[in-house]
Formats: structure tokens, sequence, C-alpha cells
């Protein structure tokens, strides 16, 4: 079985032919919005962090930008930030270019100020639109699809309807040579004994216990009552009784291969079948990781009707 | 007629109503090769829960094949199921430990 893709020269393939915009810290999140504005295939990448950063955060943004960066249906990618080391543009860069598709860096104070840099930005990303729109769909394989599957706003029926469809399309890309997964550990508290039994091996399987007990731990220590908190309000005027019911029916949409492997947020997986990525619950953040983690393609069901939507 | 509720596996004890259930409504429900019988004993909104066998107080609350909770008191076949008469088993550790 094969897709229609965008062949990329390190060998993964592209659902869509975009040029990011990624900002290295959030003081340059308006240039970078005006840049990504000005050209159609042009997608933009904000967030909120600046410069000051420690570890671990400093690391996980990084990882975050840079892999985001690197993910196959970005075909370039124009890195926007100040000149001072700490957002480390030219980090984030070299990271990318690993990939060896192109990649360009805009320095907002080398440049000469916003607006010099912010014409410069346009002019860079219009080349590499123009030359991303010579590269045609071809016939791929399906081993070359990585599907993230996300769920949002549950109800009761979401592991019987929506979860269960989403499990076997995900089920589908894997048997045919794609590997695929999802994400929200707080999301599978209640429910990690079913996953964890599925693991290849004791290393995965420990793993994937630990990521829910820390997060469980991380949680309680932060003085979250998760466990009155979840079933939220809706939930449970939608006739869902308890945490377990909750995350019995989120894990459906993992489908039923074995668990593979486990990875922190926004690593890319090694990606030999199912993997489980540690990510928070919240739909944006873990939208996120799943496409910093090199999926392709990402599915999304959502009964709350959540509007959440990523490039 | 349309389906009006759903066993997922014959383990469980509970079903989900597909549509607004008035009391009195007689079910015959498929599950893996068997029909059960079930008449509502109240009323049960679209998406929740009700038994489709006597769950005594303590007894384990099944839906999926999968635990989801625990009876907190007698409930009988036909009755609805949610946090009035059951608690997860996450909540109720959490409850006992604070």
């Amino acid at each position: 079985m094969e897709f229609w893709g965008f062949p990329r020269t390190d060998g993964t393939a592209g659902t869509r032919n975009l040029i990011g915009v990624i900002v290295s810290a959030a003081c340059a999140n308006d240039p970078g919005a005006w840049i990504a504005d000005a050209v159609d295939d042009a997608r933009l990448f904000t967030h909120k962090q600046v410069c000051g950063l420690i570890p671990p955060d400093k690391e996980v943004v990084e990882r975050t930008l840079a892999n985001l960066g690197k993910n196959p249906n970005l075909y370039g990618v124009l890195i926007v930030g100040p000149d001072c080391a700490d957002s480390d543009p030219d980090g984030i860069a070299h990271m990318i270019a690993q990939t060896g598709k192109p990649v360009d860096v805009c320095k907002i104070h080398a440049e000469g100020g916003v607006m010099v840099a912010v014409q410069r930005g346009i002019d860079s990303v219009r080349r590499m639109a123009s030359d991303a729109s010579r590269i045609r769909r071809e016939p791929c394989p399906i081993s070359k699809l990585r599907h993230g599957v996300e769920c949002g706003g549950s109800t009761p029926l979401s592991g019987a309807v929506t979860n269960a469809a989403q499990g076997h399309a995900l089920d589908n890309v894997i048997r045919h040579g794609g590997n695929g997964g999802f994400s929200e550990t707080p999301e599978v508290i209640g429910a990690e004994h079913i996953i964890a039994e599925r693991a290849i091996d004791e290393e995965v399987k420990r793993k994937m216990l630990k990521v829910v007990r820390d997060f469980e731990q991380w949680l309680k220590s932060s003085g979250i009552d998760f466990l009155r908190a979840n079933p939220d309000a809706q939930n449970v005027e939608d006739g869902i009784s308890s945490i377990e019911e909750k995350a019995l029916g989120a894990i459906h949409k993992g489908g039923t291969t074995p668990l593979t492997e486990v990875v922190d947020y926004a690593v890319i997986p090694e990606g030999r079948g199912m993997w489980f990525m540690n990510t928070p619950g919240n739909d944006m953040m873990s939208v996120t990781g799943l496409a910093a983690g090199g999926c392709n393609i990402i599915t999304y069901s959502t009964e709350g009707a959540s509007p959440y939507g990523f490039p | 007629m349309a389906t009006q509720a759903i066993v997922f596996k014959s383990d469980d004890n509970t079903a989900v109503a597909l549509m607004d259930l008035a009391k009195g409504t007689e079910l015959n429900l498929p599950v893996e090769g068997k029909t059960l019988r079930v008449t509502l004993a109240e009323p049960v909104t679209y998406q929740h829960k009700f038994a489709v066998a006597p769950i005594r107080k303590g007894e384990k609350v099944l839906k999926y094949g999968q635990v989801i909770g625990e009876a907190t008191r007698d409930i009988a076949a036909g009755e609805h199921v949610h946090i009035h008469n059951m608690v997860g088993l996450r909540l109720k550790a959490a409850l006992k430990a604070s």
C-alpha cells in the first residue's frame, strides 16, 4: 500500500509541503507572524518562551522547536529570532539542517531592525515556497507514515465510536509497515496497566508505568486534586462515572498492536510500531509534541468539539 | 428499530444507552452470542449506564470488559449506574488516604 507524499532528502515523506516560520524566542512572535502572513504556504510556529530559560525547560523548548522544524511536512524552515545567544536561533537551525532540508536564519538585530528583517524573511520564505512548488506528490510506502492519534472532549462513547475508529486506523497504518502513537499521560491514569501489558518487553513496560506514576506524583506535589477534578463536570453530566472509565475510553485510540516504545515530550520515536509519548493532557501541548515527534498525519477525534487545529 | 443500548463484552454488568430511554423499557441486548433481557427500573439518559445484572455493594462495575469502579450500594438490574452508586477505584483509594 502507498500514499501520495512529498519525498524528503532524509528518507522521510511529507503529506504537506509547507514552509515553517519558527520563532526562537517569544519576543520575535510578531515579526514571525508578519513574515508567515505574507506567504500562502508558510505556517507560523510561535510560543511563549523567552530568554533566561534554565534546564530542563530550555532543553525541552529547543528540542520541540528543532524537531517541529524537522517534521517532513515542512519543505524548508525559517528561524526568526533576536540575536542574543540565549535563544540560540543558529543552534536550532543547525539541528533542523541535519535533515538536509533548506533552513535559513533571520536574526532581527543583525538584519538591521524589525522592518528590514521582516522583508528579508519574506523574501527567504517566498524563495523556499517557490522551490517547494517544484516538488510533486509521488507514491510513497506506508512505512513512511507516522500517525499521531489524539482525542479531546471525552464522552462515555468515545471508546466505542471515535476512538475505536482512530485505533482501527492506527492498527492499519502499523500493519502496513508504518508507525504511530498517542500521548497525554494524565489521560491514561486508571488504564495504564492495560497499555503496559501490551509492551514488547519488560523495559518498555516499566517505562510506561513509570511515566504515569511520575506524572501522578507530580500532580500530587503541585497540590492538584486530580482525581476529584477528573472526570470533570461535563464528563459526569455526559455519564462518565470514574477516571478509569474515561481512561479506558481514551486508550481505545491506541489500537490493539504491541507497545514498542515510550518517549519523552517532543522526542522523535524510532518508530518500530505503536509508541507512547509522555505529554501533558492539554490537547495543544500534546499535538505539538506529536508533530515534533515527526507525525506527518495526526487525527483528532472530539465529541466535545474542541476547535484546535495544527498546521 | 434503532439500537437502544449496547453491552460491550459478555463480562460487563453495565450497558450504555444509545438514546434517552424511559422507565419500564424492555430491552433484549445481544452480546457475544448471548441476549440479555433487562427492564429499566428508571429513566436512563443517552450515553449513561445501567446495570444488566444485579451488582452487590463492593462488587466491581465492568464496561469494555474492564473494571471502571465498584458499587457503593446494591444496584438492581435495570438501575442507572453513575456516581451516586459507584466509585472509581483510584478515587476510592485517594479518599481513604486523605
